[in-house]
Order: C-alpha cells, then structure tokens, then sequence
C-alpha cells in the first residue's frame, strides 16, 4: 500500500515538533521535579519575538530566529529566578510548582495576546515557501527536514553535554539527588538557573520553527506543551532519548489513530495513551 | 437588581463546584483537574432528557447522578494508582477525553451545534422560569451540598481523608482501605460537579461543549485555591470573589480591547502570587 | 470569629458596592428620552478572548464604521454601543446581555457567533428586544415572526450554490473536511442532510473533522485522498485553509477543492501562496464588486483603518446599520414597528447586494461563486 510511507513521514514530522519540547521539558523536570506547566509559553514568546525582530522590524529572519530563542531562555530563566527559586525555598510541593507554572502560563500567554491580539500570524514567508522533497512516495518539505534535524541534533548535543561535561554531570546529580548534590558543593541554584536558560531556549526553537511550519497565536504552548509531556512520560521522564522516541510513538499513535478512526478524536487518542502509560508504565519504556 | 441576581445564581453554581471539588484537592490531598468533565456531563445529561425525552428536571439530575457516578468510579479507579502530580496529569487527560467525547459523538450530543431550549425546572405545576425563583432553587442545592460536605468532613470519614492526604501510607498500615476512601469522596465529589452542571444546563437553557474544557476545571480549581483549600467558606468566599473579579476590574476601567486579556493576567498573576505567598489561600489552612 | 466576621463584612461591602453601582443605572430595556436628544443603547457581545478574539475585534471595527457613520446620518441620535467579551460561549454571552442590561440598559444587542447568538436568544426573546446575529451560520437560530434577527445567511441557503455547481459538473463523490466547531459542523451536517433529503446522485466518500487548534492535516487528507473523490469540500477558519490547501499541494492532490465564504481573506495567501489557486467558493462579499455600496464600504474602511475589511468586519458593519436605522426609525421599542422596518429596507442600501430578510429574520442575498486566481479572489467566469 503506498500510502504507508506516507503515513509514516507524517507521524515524524508530527513526532519531531513533539520531540524539541519533550527534549527541554524534560531537561527541566529532570532536575526540579515538578511539571512546570508554564514552559508552554515559551515557545509562544520564541515564536512571537522571532515574529516581532522579522515582520514588524524587518530584521533578517536568521537573527529573529536566534533573538527569538535567546529570549526565550531568558524569560525561562528569568521566571525560575523570581518564581521557582523563591517557591522551592520554601519547600513547596510539586503541586504548588505546578499550580504556579499554570498561573504563569495564563499570564504570560494573556501580555502575548495584549501585544500581538489574538490574531493567528505567520512567520516569514520567505521560509514557507518550501521545497518538497519526496521519499518514497511520500512527501516532506524543507522546513519538516529542518525541523527533524534539529530535533535529532539538539537531543544528540543534550545527551553528550549530559554525559561528558562536569556541567552534565552535575545536572544528573541534582537529578538523582538534591540534597546529596548540595552537600557535595555543587551550586544547585545555578545549575538550574542555567537549565531552565537551555530548556527554555529549546521551547523557544521549537516555537519558531512550528512558527515557521504553521503559524502563531498566543495559546499555541499549551496544546504543544501538554503533547511534550505526553512524549516524555510515554519514554520515561528524564530521559533525553526516551523523550525522542516517546515523540515519535506519539506522533505514530496519532496518526494511525487517525487513519483508523477520525481526525476529530486526535486529541482523546493522545491522551488515552498519557493514561494507558500512566497506568502500567508510568516510568515510561525506558528506565533512566 | 436582576444583575445581582444573575450573578448570584454562578455563585452559588461555582460555590458548588468549588466546595465538590474542595473535598477532594483540599480535604484528601488529590489534585483532580477534571471537574469540567463532571459539570459536563450532568448539563449534558439534563439537556438531553429534557430536551429529547421531556423528562423532569429533578429526575434528570438524578439521571446525571447515576451516570457520573458510574464514570467517576472507573476515572476514580484508575486515577488512584497515581500520586501527586501525575495524578493532575491523569486527571486533564480525562477532561480532555470527555470533552472529546461531548464534541464528537454528535449523534448524541449534536457536538459544536449545542443543545438548544433547554427549559427550566418545573416542579408539580410550579416552573422556575423567574430568575429569582431559580436563585432560591440553586441556594437551596447549594445550601445542601455544603451541608453535605460539612457533614462528611466533620465526620470519622473526613478524619481518615485528612489523613490520607497527610500520609496515605501511614494511613494504610493502619488498616484503612485507602482505595475505598479516595474513591467514595471522588465519586460524592463529581455527583455534586454533575448537580451544578444540571442547573448550568437548565438556566441558560443552551448548551454546549465549550463550556467543559480543561481551562473551566483550571478556573474551579484556581477559586479553592484562592479560597483556601480545606476551607468550605473558603470555597464560597473564592467563588464570589472570581466571578465577580471582572466586576472589579471595570471599575479599574482598562481600554475595552484589552480588558479581557487584561483579566486573564491579572488571574494568572493571583495564581502565581497565592502560591508564593499565601498558599493557604484566603481563610484555608492547607497548603497543597 | 473574628475571621467570620471579617468574611461577612467584605461579602457585604463587595455586594453592596455592585448594587451601588447598578442601581445608580437601573434596569433598563427601552429607549431613553433625553430632552430632544434619543439615545441608543446598543450592545455588543463579542468574542475578545480566546481562539475566537479575531472576529470579536475584525467585527468591532466594521460595527465602529458603521456607528459613525449613522451618527452622522441622524445627528440628534446619541448612539452608545457598548461591548461585553462574549469568551464565545453561552455563559459568556449571558454574562454580557446581563450585565448590559441592568448597567447600560439596552435597546438592542449585536451578538457573535452561533453559540452566543442562541443563549442571547432565549432572553432577547422574553425581553422582546431586537437581536442581530453576526457570524452566526447555525439553522437553530432561525425563529419566525420575533426579533431575532442576523446578517448571516443561513447555512443551508450557502450551500445551494455550492451544490448547485457540484451537479452542473456532475460530481459525485464527495469528501467533506471540517472544522468541527459550531461553524464547519453545521456546513458539514447541511450538506449531508441535503444530499439524503434530495437524493441527490452525490456519495460522501470521505468525512473527516478536525479541531481548532489542528495544524498537521496530512493524514486527514491522506485518507482523503485514498477515497478517491472527484471533489473536495473544505469548512475552516484561514490559519486551518490555507494548511489544508498546502498539505494537499504537497501530498499531490489535484482534485477540485471547493469552500465557504471565510475563505475569502487575503492573509490566506501568506501561509498557502499559489496552493490556494482555483478553489471554488460561495461568496457574499466581492472585493472588486461593481455594487457601490460595497466599493464605499471597503473604501472607508480602508480609510479608517488602513486594512481591508473581511467578512467579520463586514457583518459587525451591516448588522450595526441595520439595527440602528430600525431603533432610529421607531421611536420605542416597539415590536411591530422593528418588524415592519426590517421588512422593508427599500431606503437603505446594504452592503451585500440584494439583501433582504425572509419572514423568520433570516437574510437572503446575493450569493455567488468565486474563486482564487494568482492570489486574487475574482469572480467564477461561466
């Protein structure tokens, strides 16, 4: 049957947007612990900054590009600063984090709106303008590759930065354990500042190039950031590579549940899968 | 005078909520984030047996009890064998689920296209078609269900859910079936959610799925919160307060076309500044 | 204690401060007299949060233009529109019409969107007070002989065209795409309905839904493509078309695509480019149209805000006009004379041409097929 392959390609590219933000989210739960909910946002404010640099300014799409991610992590690591740190002194449970992280991403994505309305944009058109490529029956365009190659290569730089630096291996050690970490005389409060700079960073990347593949509007992080968790808990939160695969099972999922079934009941399908992994794998396919 | 009314009659359904769902995140420790779905279905199920069979309101929310009950126990069940914030993610799955569920099987439900001329109730000859006549019908079920929670917190039952929520462990080596526990309150909890949503359904006599997404179980959640959890006049006191938040916020007089973005912020910013400083809401004594 | 008693004293001051501040409006429904100047209070429930924010604010502009412009005309007129965010949901709608109600008072209420439009219609109608529903396609909302009125042609009327044109080109085998909201629903089942009720010789081969927030409709049109249709039939919002006509490019579909009027909008060009040429579609606004009233209305809009209007805009501007000629034109609200006034608009010219209501206040107007040609919308040539 020859639309397999299409089928295939399309559960890829639908897996490699899921992937980028399963990659930061992950990053970030690894070592907090808790769901930070706002992370969705921050691919809105990538998406909208890059926005705001290439058509209101006119600046060149490469650099909105880069501003819009580096703001981005700033942001992300600016709301750590204020709001987490101050919450995790205080020994708040990873309920009140996540309550919190809710709150921020209501009022970050409600200042996007006041900025920008609530108008659907679309980002350079220079770039969707897009080649199409077609392997094996199916067909990918250029911006699907980009965004496939970024994915792959951001998880491929986050696990060697996590497997051969002493930054990364600080990281994981916050991870096994904070306090032991703190005893030890690593500056925790740092690492994580610096970790929720990166994950941010990805969030926003990942906001542009979805930016770039789709459009924006000012709640497009929460729907992407609950598929990221999705991801995450289906290959095992924490892990870098089990995030990558459990995007792409989802993207797989989706679609043939789609094929089987119907485009309207998208959204259930993903989320019966969250609750069959919930229930009997909750630790995801991978152990860390 | 017939404002004040109107806006009486949402606080009291909101009051409902809130206390309904207070006995579950505040009293028990369960951060359930799909009292929507619950709301939902018993507006749905009295829209339909109104509309379609001219079934009497009152046998309707019966109706709507019975079938929320049976769905709370399977959702209850399988949300038990999660823990903290997993358990919130389990939950929005199936909010999300459900809503699905409201959207697409429109042969039931007639999906986006809502359920029209939904009437009100009418008892032995009496119909409560006066919106002030409405007003007393909803102080009377909302008197009753906080009444009802009064009673189960107060009792040995309650006791046992505190003590689940401060240690569910310590509570199960002291031979209490916590599973049974958990899942009686959950399924009072959503029976209640489902009574509101009945009187939802029958006072603006028009349904439809919009109403029962995830945001509506984020805004429920966020009134306890504000309220204070574990406080039932705190659930009121919350309920008041956020319904009539846009109110107040007229009076701050923001330019018309971002005033509504404007209460969004100002909501996700409560959200964010509760949880840092006052997570104990208003008059509660719980902190998540 | 002290805390109860602390409770109750805000509960009260924060009551009696909104009872203060209604009161010193009162309820209202009806005109107001004010030495020899009449107002007019008319409102608005629009969406301005949410998914839906885009037509709340398109709509506000064209209902702006069109205030300003019936001030103009009837200068001893003190037209006051007042806007409540509507969310797009019942709730939100019966919020507004509430609120406006008893603080403004109302003489007529805007309402957007199908869902709002039909909780508001519940209560417009026990107030007796004239409704105008804007971007309300829903066949629901339809009532004979009350106020409820609306500038959106009723679905099944727009799809007359439609299948007008699938039998001249004797298609028959149909694949439906739609947004399944209240909007693309309703397309969706009128076709549907349409084609058993007539037995018309169509089979639907494929019927897929998609949500608001879809982006990646591969696999929907994947599956299209597999049923083998010779037409395709497409309901969204721009953000959701011009995806749609992308990703059918780049799967190699080449089938007749055919659509609804929101597909006019020239935004649809920056994501789909040369994707989007010879869809066929039912408009009921023609950008190059030879109907004056219309080259005025996109000329002073144009003027006003340095954009073109599209049809959310459209609709908030002819649906203002309409309901404040007729509020002008009687001197209370008085039910009978709303109805005779809607009933004959020989002295007002609409921007849509040919329009006029039917007898349950729903509009019937020039419809007609379009489609898109090097990036322009231009007229079907037959």
């Amino acid at each position: 049957m020859e639309i397999i392959p299409q089928l295939i390609v399309n559960s890829i590219i639908a897996g490699a947007i899921y992937m980028m933000i399963a990659l930061g989210f992950n990053l970030i739960f690894s070592t907090v612990k808790f769901f930070d909910l706002g992370f969705g946002a921050l691919a809105a404010v990538g998406g909208y900054t890059t926005f705001y640099f290439s058509n209101r300014l006119g600046w060149n799409i490469f650099v909105a590009v880069a501003l819009g991610v580096l703001v981005a992590g700033l942001i992300g690591f600016l709301i750590n600063k204020f709001v987490y740190t101050r919450l995790s002194k205080n020994k708040a449970s990873s309920m009140v984090m996540l309550v919190a992280s809710l709150g921020v991403l209501t009022a970050v994505q409600a200042v996007i709106a006041m900025l920008f309305t609530s108008q659907f944009q679309v980002l350079s058109s220079v770039l969707s303008a897009t080649k199409v490529y077609n392997i094996y029956t199916a067909a990918i365009t250029e911006i699907q590759l980009i965004i496939l190659a970024s994915g792959l290569i951001i998880a491929a730089g986050l696990a060697l930065l996590l497997k051969w630096t002493k930054f990364g291996r600080a990281v994981r050690a916050i991870g096994d354990d904070r306090e032991v970490s703190e005893i030890v005389g690593i500056d925790t409060r740092k690492v994580i500042g610096r970790i929720f700079f990166i994950g941010s960073a990805i969030a926003g990347l990942a906001g542009v190039l979805f930016g770039l593949d789709t459009g924006i509007e000012p709640t497009m992080g929460l729907s992407l950031l609950l598929k990221g968790v999705i991801a995450s808990i289906i290959g095992g939160v924490g892990n870098v590579w089990g995030g990558v695969a459990g995007a792409f099972i989802l993207g797989f999922v989706e679609n043939f549940g789609i094929w089987k079934i119907s485009g309207e009941w998208k959204d259930a399908i993903a989320f019966g899968v969250l609750i069959v992994f919930l229930l009997f794998r909750p630790n995801g396919l991978f152990r860390k | 005078m017939e404002y004040l009314i109107h806006l009486a009659i949402l606080v009291g359904i909101y009051a409902m909520l809130g206390i309904s769902l207070n006995l579950v995140v505040g009293f028990t420790g369960l951060l359930s984030i799909t009292q929507a779905a619950f709301y939902g279905i018993g507006g749905y199920a009295t829209a339909i047996l109104l509309t379609g069979l001219g079934m009497n309101f009152f046998l309707s929310v019966i109706a709507g009890i019975v079938i929320t009950v049976i769905l709370s126990l399977i959702i209850g069940f399988v949300l038990s064998r999660f823990r903290g914030d997993f358990f919130a993610l389990g939950s929005f799955g199936f909010n999300i689920i459900i809503y699905s569920v409201l959207l697409n099987w429109q042969s039931l439900t007639r999906g986006p296209l809502g359920i029209p001329g939904i009437p009100r109730p009418s008892l032995f000859g009496y119909v409560f078609s006066e919106n002030l006549s409405f007003l007393v019908l909803v102080i009377v079920f909302a008197a009753l269900t906080y009444l009802l929670a009064h009673f189960v917190t107060r009792s040995s039952f309650g006791r046992v859910l505190k003590a689940i929520r401060e240690d569910e462990e310590a509570a199960a080596v002291f031979g209490y079936n916590t599973l049974v526990y958990k899942l009686t309150i959950f399924v009072i909890s959503a029976a209640i959610a489902s009574v509101a949503g009945s009187l939802f359904a029958s006072y603006i006599t028009f349904i439809d799925p919009s109403t029962f997404v995830l945001n509506e179980s984020i805004f429920i959640l966020s009134i306890i919160i504000l309220g204070g959890l574990s406080s039932l006049r705190g659930s009121v006191l919350g309920a008041i307060i956020l319904i009539l938040l846009p109110e107040i916020l007229r009076f701050v007089g923001f330019p018309s076309d971002i005033a509504a973005q404007m209460r969004q912020f100002v909501y996700g910013l409560l959200l964010v500044i509760l949880m840092m400083y006052r997570p104990q809401g208003l008059v509660g004594e719980y902190k998540l | 204690m002290k805390n109860t008693i602390i409770w109750i004293v805000a509960a009260a001051v924060i009551l009696g401060g909104i009872w203060l501040y209604q009161t010193k409006n009162g309820d209202q429904v009806g005109t107001l007299e004010n030495g020899d100047q009449k107002t007019l209070n008319i409102g608005a429930l629009l969406p301005f949060s949410g998914p839906a924010a885009f037509y709340g604010d398109q709509a506000r502009m064209g209902v702006e233009l069109a205030k300003e412009e019936m001030a103009a005309t009837y200068p001893n007129l003190n037209i006051v529109v007042s806007y409540e965010d509507s969310f797009f949901t019942p709730k939100g709608g019966v919020d507004g019409y509430n609120k406006l109600k008893n603080t403004s008072g109302l003489d007529a209420v805007i309402t957007g969107g199908s869902p709002v439009s039909m909780a508001v219609a519940a209560l417009s109608k026990q107030d007796d007070l004239l409704q105008m529903g804007i971007f309300s396609a829903t066949d629901l909302y339809t009532s004979p002989d009350d106020l409820t009125f609306r500038v959106t042609t009723r679905v099944s009327v727009d799809l007359e065209n439609t299948i007008a044109f699938y039998l001249e080109k004797k298609f028959s085998r149909l694949a439906i795409v739609y947004l399944n909201n209240d909007f693309g629903a309703s397309f969706r089942n009128s076709l549907k309905q349409k084609i058993d009720q007539d037995k018309l010789p169509i089979s639907v081969v494929a019927d897929e839904g998609f949500l608001l927030d879809a982006s990646d409709f591969r696999t929907i049109l994947l599956k299209v493509k597999q049923s083998n249709p010779d037409v395709i039939f497409i309901a969204g919002t721009t953000p959701h078309n011009a995806k749609l006509l992308v990703q059918a490019k780049e799967l190699g579909i080449k089938t007749q695509i055919t659509s609804v009027r929101t597909i006019e909008d020239p935004n649809l060009f920056k994501t789909a480019g040369n994707a989007a040429d010879g869809v066929i579609f039912t408009a009921i606004f023609d950008a190059d149209s030879d109907h004056q009233p219309t080259k005025d209305f996109i000329k002073s809009f144009f003027e006003r805000y340095n954009t073109t209007p599209d049809t959310y805009a459209a609709e908030g501007y002819e649906g203002m006009k309409l309901t404040a000629r007729a509020l002008a034109k009687c001197t209370s609200v008085d039910a009978e004379c709303l109805k005779e006034v809607m009933a004959d608009l020989s002295d007002h010219s609409p921007m849509f041409k040919d329009f006029h209501f039917d007898q349950n206040g729903d509009p019937l107007y020039a419809l007609f097929l379009k489609t898109i040609k090097n990036g322009q919308f231009v007229k079907l040539e037959n």
